[in-house]
């Protein structure tokens, strides 16, 4: 489980997150929505233990994450800005992710390198952005994560490879209660995959709920209720 | 280091002791390791590429003739290579700025440490690896060096001694030796780490690559500029300064190891000078680790991690460049003082801003905050010019009660050849003996307080630095002094040059175990003219600059003396004259030689005991010195002008010191062999080697009539 108690974060003077607070129960699947700005990105690099806040706690499975190796290894961040060694095939990073986690599965690196159409041996630098983040995705399968942060995941990809990767997820999700933290400004997509969402608008939580229990109401809708306009992006 | 922090194995991470938030301080990865070595293969590839050709290739192709490339090995081992220094330099900020990206680029920043890697384990491991691309080089290299190791021999500064003392031929020094190559391999890897460790700390405080590299630059450069800026203020505008302080100086040369390197002129760092550089070098990479450690990463890819930092470094930086541009101005345009003030402004308003846009990437920088920065870079620059130029301390007028001194040291009052011994081992240099004399005390003490009235007049001071004609109104009475009647013009002016003033030195032994000292160079009035002289007449002053008696104290093994003659080759000396060299010749086989300019004899030990008079008789000549007189005559100058040079060696039982070995470590030309330079007290057969010379002139009859009467005639030609 992941939890977020009263968190703040000034970047200089400026707060990106407001004492706010979330929980993503175990094996579920958890959206985080918001404008531009709004902090998603931010709470995730918190979550990776790249940033540290500067008041409030953030805990998965009841451990701090920074500096904790054994609990990193279980927790795999898919940024939105992607980063692979320098002229390195997908085979060469896959040897480097085996070494780093301890679960990684060979099997299912293969079976999904093949399954998106990848070329292994191929340098990742010459990839397209859709294709890169194909890549990193099946890298961060294929480590087996019990947590996954995923942000802006479907961004740049086509339908196809979208579905393939809702597939994943949900297959990880049902089989390995894997815990999936997911942000994005696609309503639509989120509505197809989360359990729960969150709406956060200028650091603070201003929705968190079931998403089952807000029906008959879109996620659009209440995305528009909540922040007083359009979602940037459809 | 602990294997078990070494480790590809994710599940071995933090299990050695010393854990820091589950994880060992010292915890690294060979994963990463292993990755950067793939990734950044060609920074050591290259770096031994360029070590080979510039050190190891020379001396394979030249092995059958290698005696000949004996300076260009000492100067190899001392880094003194036009290949190897800026290897030296270079390799550690490329490979710093390499490894740091982790810091730097904020892709692969955030990839990394939201891998199963600890912060120090992600720090230790790129560290290492940066170094180690700086050090496996330099051991490949070391290595070819003791594969192709042979004997290359050089003449020690014993065979010279020997030469004269009338030894048998000296041994020459093997210096491609293992030993040498293991002093290379430590010294080298000693510096490279404090650079390494310099460029890195600068890399922990910044947020981008291109900002490691300015302020690796400004690091690298900071202490001896300053201290150079400063120097050069204090001398120009600082009356009364007396030069840097032997600390100083060491610390503006030994801050950066390359200025030690050029200082050193080729010659080996110090065992102890090595241990500095690397405890300095760990110092600076555990600086970086707790500044990695307190940076907050969401600033990776700013040009500054730490704000207060930010203002400190564009402090620093626009204080050089503004007192740079201000000497600059001062020197380039006219040496007044609003040029000077002028320069500063300007340097200070182009340096700051330039800074601040270079930091905030943005030619935004006309902020209030900004301003008032810019108002506390000013104040520091007014704070320098205040003590500096201005003298707010009073610094010039200072003189030390009496009650404070416990004694003064023989000064260099004047250029009149009273210490007229030059080159000897500090413990019988003039400058160290120390006067206790009250009488003498009074006498520098009232000498300090006349140099400090003189050097007030503006227009002696502007007369110093462009000599010329000077008025009387220059002088305090408004006349020209007696002792400057030799040099004046027709209308009574001084004809000013850089004969007509001396430099006063003084140098108080204080109660409280401090030194005291200043410097004075001014034109002369009478009443000074006259206070030296009395006090150059005093016994307990003549004793700290003649040689005889202090030498006959001390336990000499052997002296001998090289005479030489200087003429011109007009006709007028008859180099076939028999009298010349014949007595000695017996003596001294092959030690009479002539050439167009002079001629020389040589004194053995045999002789000690001429060597002795010789210098007894000069130390008459210096006793019979009069200032007041010396200065007239010198107006004439026909008396100063160098008959002749003694060079004396001489070896003691026990050592004086050792910095008379350091006085001549050798040169572009003939560099001073390895082996005997730094160690050549304990290479020598026997005894300590001590030289020293002295200069003969017209005035010094004694020595003139004392060769005369050993038959060797000086004062021939001009």
């Amino acid at each position: 489980m992941i939890k977020i108690e009263h968190v703040t974060k000034y970047f200089e003077d400026y707060p990106v997150l407001n004492d706010l607070s979330l929980t993503v129960p175990k094996g579920s699947i958890y959206g985080l929505m918001g404008l531009n700005g709004a902090g998603k990105t931010t709470l995730l690099r918190h979550l990776s233990g790249f940033l540290r806040q500067n008041s409030g706690s953030i805990s998965i499975d009841g451990q701090d994450i920074t500096d904790n190796e054994a609990l990193k290894r279980q927790v795999l961040f898919i940024p939105d800005e992607l980063f692979f060694f320098r002229g390195y095939s997908m085979t060469e990073m896959s040897r480097y992710y085996r070494k780093l986690y301890p679960r990684w599965n060979e099997a299912r690196f293969e079976e999904m390198t093949r399954d998106f159409g990848l070329d292994p041996k191929a340098n990742i630098g010459k990839f397209s952005k859709g294709m890169k983040k194909q890549a990193a995705f099946c890298l961060a399968m294929a480590a087996m994560p019990d947590y996954l942060l995923l942000d802006e995941p479907v961004d740049g990809l086509d339908p196809i490879v979208r579905h393939k990767l809702r597939r994943y997820l949900m297959d990880d999700v049902a089989d390995r209660e894997m815990t999936v933290l997911v942000s994005s400004h696609n309503a639509k997509e989120m509505e197809d995959i989360c359990n729960y969402i969150g709406i956060l608008a200028k650091g603070k939580m201003v929705f968190e709920g079931d998403l089952l229990e807000l029906l008959p109401t879109s996620l659009e809708e209440l995305f528009i209720e909540k922040l007083g306009g359009e979602p940037r992006e459809q | 280091m602990n294997n078990k922090n070494l480790s590809t194995n994710p599940q071995a991470a933090g299990i050695a002791g010393g854990k820091r938030g589950g994880t060992s301080i010292f915890a690294c990865s060979l994963t990463l390791l292993l990755e950067n070595f793939k990734l950044y293969w060609y920074i050591p590839l290259l770096s031994f590429v360029a070590y080979f050709f510039g050190g190891i290739f020379p001396i394979i192709t030249h092995r059958e003739n290698i005696d000949d490339y004996s300076g260009f090995l000492t100067n190899s081992f001392a880094n003194y290579n036009v290949a190897y220094l800026p290897l030296l330099v270079f390799v550690p900020l490329i490979a710093s700025v390499t490894v740091m990206n982790f810091y730097h680029r904020q892709d692969r920043a955030i990839a990394l440490h939201s891998q199963p890697l600890s912060k120090s384990r992600i720090f230790n491991s790129q560290i290492l690896s940066g170094w180690l691309m700086c050090a496996l080089p330099l051991l490949l290299t070391a290595l070819l060096y003791l594969c192709f190791m042979t004997e290359c021999n050089v003449y020690t500064v014993t065979e010279y001694d020997n030469f004269y003392s009338g030894s048998p031929a000296a041994q020459s020094v093997n210096i491609y030796t293992a030993a040498n190559i293991a002093r290379w391999l430590g010294s080298t890897s000693a510096m490279m780490t404090f650079f390494y460790g310099l460029y890195t700390l600068a890399g922990a405080l910044v947020g981008t690559g291109i900002m490691q590299v300015l302020l690796s630059g400004v690091f690298f450069g900071a202490c001896p500029m300053i201290l150079f800026i400063a120097q050069g203020y204090c001398q120009e505008f600082l009356r009364g300064y007396s030069g840097m302080s032997q600390t100083a100086e060491n610390l503006m040369i030994g801050a950066n190891p390359a200025v030690q390197i050029i200082s050193n002129f080729g010659e080996m760092l110090s065992l102890k000078l090595c241990l500095i550089y690397l405890a300095a070098g760990v110092l600076a990479l555990v600086l970086a680790r707790l500044a990695y450690g307190k940076a907050k990463l969401e600033k990776v890819g700013d040009s500054m991690m730490f704000r207060t930092l930010e203002e400190l470094i564009t402090w620093l930086i626009s204080f050089v460049g503004a007192t740079a541009c201000g000497m600059i101005f001062y020197y380039l345009l006219s040496e007044t003082l609003p040029t000077l003030l002028l320069g500063v402004f300007v340097g200070l308003l182009a340096t700051y801003f330039v800074v601040k846009i270079i930091i905030a990437k943005s030619v935004k920088v006309f902020t209030k905050r900004n301003l008032i920065s810019l108002g506390i870079a000013a104040l520091i620059c007014l704070l320098f010019l205040a003590v500096t130029v201005f003298d707010l301390t009073g610094y010039h007028k200072r003189v030390p009660a009496e009650s404070r001194i416990t004694g003064v040291y023989a000064a260099d009052l004047s250029p009149d050849g009273n210490n007229a011994y030059l080159g000897l081992p500090a413990a019988l240099r003039a400058e160290n003996q120390l006067i206790t004399d009250p009488v003498a005390i009074e006498k520098v003490r009232k000498l300090h307080k006349l140099c400090v009235e003189l050097s007030k007049n503006e227009m002696q001071l502007s007369a110093l630095r462009r000599s010329g004609i000077m008025k009387p109104e220059a002088f305090p009475d408004g006349k020209i002094p007696e002792i400057y009647k030799n040099s004046t013009d027709n209308a009574g002016n001084l004809i000013a040059d850089s004969m007509s003033y001396v430099t006063c030195r003084f140098h108080y032994q204080l109660q409280n175990g401090k030194s005291f000292k200043r410097s004075f160079t001014c034109f002369l009035t009478d009443e000074a003219a006259e206070l030296i002289t009395e006090l150059q007449a005093m016994p307990v002053y003549q004793d700290t600059l003649t040689l005889g008696d202090k030498l006959k104290a001390l336990d000499v093994l052997s002296i001998s003396a090289n005479v030489e003659r200087y003429y011109i080759d007009d006709g007028t000396v008859d180099t076939e004259d028999p009298t010349v060299g014949e007595e000695y010749e017996a003596d001294a086989p092959e030690v009479m030689y002539q050439d167009s300019d002079y001629d020389s004899f040589v004194l053995t030990n045999k002789d000690a005991e001429k060597v002795y008079g010789l210098i007894e008789a000069m130390d008459q000549d210096i006793r019979e010195q009069n200032f007041y007189q010396n200065f007239l005559t010198y107006r004439l100058r026909e008396d100063r002008y160098t008959l002749g040079y003694v060079d004396v060696s001489f070896t003691t039982q026990t050592s004086l010191d050792r910095e008379s070995f350091n006085q001549n470590p050798g040169s572009w030309d003939s560099p001073m062999p390895l082996a005997a330079s730094r160690t050549s007290v304990t290479n020598l057969p026997a005894g300590n080697h001590y030289s020293f010379g002295f200069d003969i002139s017209k005035s010094d009859k004694h020595t003139l009539a004392y060769l005369a009467d050993l038959g060797y005639s000086i004062g021939y030609g001009n």
